[in-house]
């Protein structure tokens, strides 16, 4: 800038660029502080726009268009009249009909779901076909005017069906023109039971599958004129089932179906953006306490400027310019900083990360990093601002003055705007105002707390100034005296530090509930519905194959009738109030499957009650046979230990009493079930055997499903392998990601403990040089000042750490039903690493003032 | 293991504070035990228990001396046949008569017709050898899964009535399938309405037998 383009800027502008220019010591830290806040916050926000846009491209392909108009039967004209006339000019749609069939090639038959399509069905995305590449309007065309088909590659496995052969559905037969390699149109799948089909729909009638009777789900998808917003598309929708008259008609609009696919991501996604805000009420929190620091040290200028005839408004308007600077250069560096961890977003959200999401920096987001960061600092720092308005001229002649004056109920007030832009923004990362106000809620009742322990603490720690060195002596009174700074030190450290183990403590017990003891053997697939006299057969076709049936247990179906001799009837009421009621009434008149078993299983743990043994005879030990009850299976019913449930099977009464109650680890995929039977009361009712099979590899999965079945029609065989590694991934990338941004979290903290140190060393120059002065070794101060630092380091990190075991505990209880597997390493790591790094921050922020000269003394603050 | 259950319910029919808690002593025997072998269609999906057929049933023929035991459970397939019908063949309270109605689960899951019929065949020489009167409730598949499964499907039925000399109600769900307001919205389970009509279809071959005693 040229001295003449300097001179034509205001001088509050040019007050307040001086100002921060000759003040670096505080302006880094600032920026610094708000960049580390903002980071985490920016770096999700773009995420979030980016999956926002994401959505909006990908959920079209995954329902073929804009919007889906269906039902579970075949919608008449009359019908379709009636919404398509609802659609705005320009709106093209196309039909689809999806049915259950038996279809034929050579001997073999199979169920598949057939999908009949438009020759123009696609609006958006590309399904492709294998070794042909992705489908063309010509092919798409050529389905509905010729015989073909296209099918999925299971079929072709399971029927050793070719590209070329032909394929018989209904009474027509068609030619396999391509086996699908991918199907983007998954969300228009009514159920994936069976391998998919697609033909044309003008041959659909001709197959005859489409009759009275007949089973068929029937959508319209629309394609809606190009550019309209999301609004007019709710607009719409909302619109369509309010006025569709045709009964079980389901609207649902591309965002829809996109969300419900991509659930797990949106929720993390909302998850850290909370976790993100910790980091930005921290930054927050650092922030006033640095521009604190540095407007008390302009006072004495202020003061000139006012007598000098300088408007109290400019000279608000000189901290609110340097506000405004700084939180725009905080905002251009966390976006240097967001734009170069964007990499690592699809390594934090691992498998939930979706295939074709490309995360790029967003202008969007930037400005609104930009609104918070400067926004929020505004408000943070405003009510120091406002003490401007109670510095009086004469300040300049005053031997001292405080920033602090004015009452309590005003100093709180100031603090509203700032907590209100929090609630604000929690409730916008949450998308949900209850799940916004609720952490808002507990995290500042969580800060509560700390200032309440750090107050406790300290005021402990001061009983015990007479019994400690020189060093300790002056360290303990620095923190007992500067309280404030103490405290608020010491819940931003607590908070990251609980942050910080709270996450790998919550892990792992989830590791636990999970994890297999090594006695369990988790299965790879559970076979439903075998009959009693399939067993033998089906055990020697496993062993043929290597393997052997585990877990088997006996499924007995039965209706509850009676509790302690009063028919649940008489306890169910017409009306229920509440959900849980209602629940507790369809409790009372379900069916149940029971079960028994000799023993209890590795997965179950007596709660109370003794465990059974034995079996049941009339006659001996109790007069009626004896049960295990699920805990809150139990609670539900509102029966414990002792009491009688009798249960109608099929016809005959069987009555029992209840041994103990039981609780199960359900994660554990064993066959578990409410209630269990001593063994010889139920032994020979009707029942159906759920059992499991261990298959080490895919192969040797993919020819177990394919004898069972074949053997054994009637049994189910379900692949749980996939479902259970899914969980465990899902579970191990989300503790990732939420770790990764406590991090964020942590060194917040650390950056208002660094503006903490700089703020208080200030204010201490004169002490230090007093003690200089009086005869103290330089050592001596350092080594107090580090002293103080670690003390407060190592209490609040301890506090941290021990309220996040409390908390995992209490999380274990409600959620893990009791698994509490506390994590001993983490907090030991976590809190020696805080103290050191508590050290290291307060070295470094007291390093100017611990190398203050006597000389100082006379220019320090509180001589002036 | 041990297999007592069989000599333990006959021994407790007669003692008080029983594990099975049986028909008092002192009640009259009934003419006749109904036993309903089915799936959820009979075990009454989606409606309260008193809407099912078999309620139905014991309802309409509360003046006469006649027990019917619901054994339905839903999703069952006929595999499930032949081991329900042991227990209840072991049971005090033995039924003269069985209303076999399994089957659709077999076509929902497009599973081979000829498996259903050797099931469906097995329970009813178990029935007849234990002096069972079986009733085979006639099913049909929706026209969805193609004629030809759809055919065979139903023929099933009829050929199993003729081979083993049966009585059939030639379909269970007659004047009910494919109705929107006598169905559940799923389109499959009968809503109560729809169950008076299939108590009648029921009614129309089951009277005749309980008169022909």
């Amino acid at each position: 800038m040229t001295k003449r383009n300097s001179s034509r800027l205001p001088v509050w502008v040019k007050v307040a660029l001086r100002e921060l220019i000759n003040n670096r010591a505080f302006s880094v830290p600032f920026i610094i502080n708000l960049c580390i806040g903002l980071t985490g916050f920016l770096l999700l926000d773009t995420f979030k726009n980016s999956i926002s846009d994401y959505l909006d491209s990908r959920s079209q392909i995954l329902v073929g268009g804009d919007l889906t108009i269906s039902s579970a039967q075949i919608m008449t004209e009359d019908n379709s009249k009636e919404f398509l006339g609802m659609l705005p000019p320009g709106s093209k749609t196309r039909q689809e009909k999806v049915l259950f069939s038996m279809v034929s090639y050579g001997e073999s038959s199979r169920l598949v779901e057939v999908k009949a399509v438009e020759s123009t069905y696609p609006f958006a995305g590309t399904l492709t076909l294998k070794d042909q590449g992705a489908t063309t309007d010509k092919e798409w065309q050529q389905l509905n005017d010729e015989r073909v088909v296209w099918i999925y590659p299971e079929l072709v496995a399971q029927m050793n069906i070719q590209t070329g052969d032909t394929l018989k559905i209904g009474n027509h037969e068609f030619k396999v023109a391509g086996v699908i390699d991918f199907d983007p149109y998954v969300a228009s799948s009514s159920m994936a039971f069976a391998p998919r089909v697609m033909i044309g729909l003008n041959h659909l009638g001709a197959t005859g599958l489409v009759a009275v009777g007949s089973r068929v789900f029937h959508s319209y998808i629309v394609g809606l004129p190009n550019n309209m917003p999301d609004k007019t598309l709710d607009e719409l929708s909302l619109a369509l089932k309010t006025n569709i008259k045709a009964p079980n008609v389901r609207v649902k609009t591309h965002r829809i179906a996109g969300q419900d696919m991509n659930r797990a991501l949106i929720y993390l996604n909302d998850f850290l953006g909370l976790v993100s805000m910790v980091a930005l009420f921290l930054a927050g929190v650092g922030t006033s306490f640095l521009f604190r620091s540095h407007i008390k040290k302009r006072f004495r200028e202020i003061a000139i400027l006012l007598s000098l005839g300088m408007q109290r408004g400019t000279a608000k308007l000189v901290y609110i310019f340097q506000i405004i600077l700084l939180g725009a250069i905080a905002t251009a560096f966390s976006s240097l900083l967001s734009w170069l961890l964007l990499p690592l977003i699809p390594v934090v959200f691992g498998p939930v990360f979706p295939e074709g999401l490309t995360v790029q920096p967003q202008l969007l987001s930037i400005l609104f990093a930009f609104s918070v960061g400067a926004g929020g600092a505004i408000l943070v720092c405003w009510p120091l601002v406002q003490s401007l308005n109670r510095l009086p001229a004469a300040a300049l002649f005053s031997e001292s003055f405080s920033v602090d004056a004015g009452t309590e109920k005003v100093r709180f007030l100031n603090w509203l705007p700032a907590l209100l832009m929090f609630l604000m923004l929690s409730i916008q990362q949450a998308h949900s105002i209850k799940v916004g106000s609720l952490f808002v809620g507990v995290f500042l009742a969580a800060f509560l707390l700390f200032w309440l322990l750090g107050l406790g603490t300290l005021k402990v720690i001061g009983t015990t100034v007479g019994k400690l060195s020189l060093r300790g002596r002056i360290a303990v009174l620095n923190l007992t005296r500067f309280h404030s700074a103490s405290l608020t030190a010491f819940s931003s450290i607590a908070l990251s530090s609980l942050l910080m183990n709270l996450i790998p403590q919550i892990r792992n017990s989830i590791d636990s509930e999970i994890r297999l003891d090594p006695k369990e053997k988790r299965p790879a697939l559970f076979l439903f519905d075998i009959q009693e006299e399939q067993i033998d057969g089906l055990g020697s076709l496993l062993k043929s194959l290597n393997t052997k049936l585990e877990f088997q247990s006996p499924m007995v179906r039965a209706r509850l009738v009676n509790i302690n001799d009063q028919p649940v009837k008489d306890r169910q009421q017409d009306n229920t109030a509440t959900r849980e009621q209602e629940f507790e009434q369809q409790n009372l008149s379900r069916t149940y499957n029971l079960s028994y078993r000799a023993a209890t299983s590795t997965s179950e743990t007596i709660d109370s009650g003794e465990p059974i043994t034995g079996t049941w005879k009339e006659g001996t030990g109790s007069d009626l046979p004896l049960m295990s009850v699920e805990v809150k299976f139990a609670e539900r019913l509102g029966v414990d230990v002792g009491d009688t449930m009798t249960f109608d099977i099929h016809g005959v009464e069987v009555k029992g009493k209840i041994a103990n109650l039981r609780k199960i680890r359900w994660t554990s995929f064993q066959p578990n079930f409410f209630v269990q039977f001593q063994p010889g009361v139920i032994d020979d009712a009707p029942k159906t055997i759920l059992a499991a099979v261990d298959a080490p590899t895919q192969t040797e999965k993919n020819a177990l499903q394919n004898q069972i079945v074949k053997q054994y029609p009637n049994i189910s065989v379900i692949d749980v392998t996939s479902t259970i590694l899914r969980i465990l991934a899902m579970v191990n990338q989300m503790t990732f990601a939420i770790a990764f941004m406590s991090i964020l979290t942590l060194l917040a903290g650390f950056a208002v403990l660094f503006a903490i140190v700089n703020h208080q060393l200030q204010r201490r120059i004169p002490e230090i040089t007093l003690l200089k002065i009086l005869g103290a070794q330089f050592s001596t101060v350092r080594n107090a000042t580090l002293t103080e630092f670690m003390i407060i380091g190592f209490l609040a990190s301890a506090a941290g750490a021990l309220i996040s075991v409390l908390v995992s505990w209490i999380v274990s209880m409600i959620v893990f039903d009791g698994v509490w597997t506390p994590d001993a390493l983490t907090p030991v790591i976590t809190v020696a690493a805080t103290t050191g790094l508590a050290v290291l921050t307060g070295w470094l922020g007291s390093m100017r003032a611990l190398a203050a000269k006597p000389a100082t003394l006379l220019g320090a603050p509180a001589f002036r | 293991m041990i297999h007592l259950l069989t000599t333990t319910i006959l021994t407790l029919s007669i003692l008080t504070n029983s594990a099975l808690a049986q028909t008092p002593a002192a009640e009259k025997p009934k003419d006749h035990i109904i036993l309903c072998l089915g799936d959820s269609l009979t075990e009454g999906y989606g409606v309260p228990i008193e809407k099912s057929w078999p309620s139905l049933l014991q309802e309409h023929l509360k003046k006469q001396n006649v027990k019917v035991l619901n054994s339905g459970i839903s999703g069952a397939t006929s595999a499930s046949g032949p081991s329900r019908l042991k227990w209840h063949l072991k049971s005090p309270e033995k039924p003269d008569i069985m209303i076999l109605a399994l089957g659709a689960n077999d076509g929902l899951r497009g599973q081979p017709v000829a498996a259903m019929k050797e099931n469906l065949s097995k329970t009813i020489i178990m029935a007849k050898d234990a002096g069972i009167r079986p009733v085979l409730a006639g099913m049909r598949i929706p026209p969805n899964y193609g004629q030809v499964y759809a055919d065979s499907f139903e023929k099933v039925f009829i050929d199993l009535a003729k081979e083993h000399s049966i009585t059939l109600i030639p379909f269970l769900l007659d004047g009910v399938a494919a109705q929107k307001d006598l169905n559940l919205p799923d389109g499959i389970h009968p809503n109560p309405k729809g169950y008076e009509i299939v108590i009648k279809n029921v009614l129309k071959v089951v009277e005749p037998m309980l008169k022909g005693k």
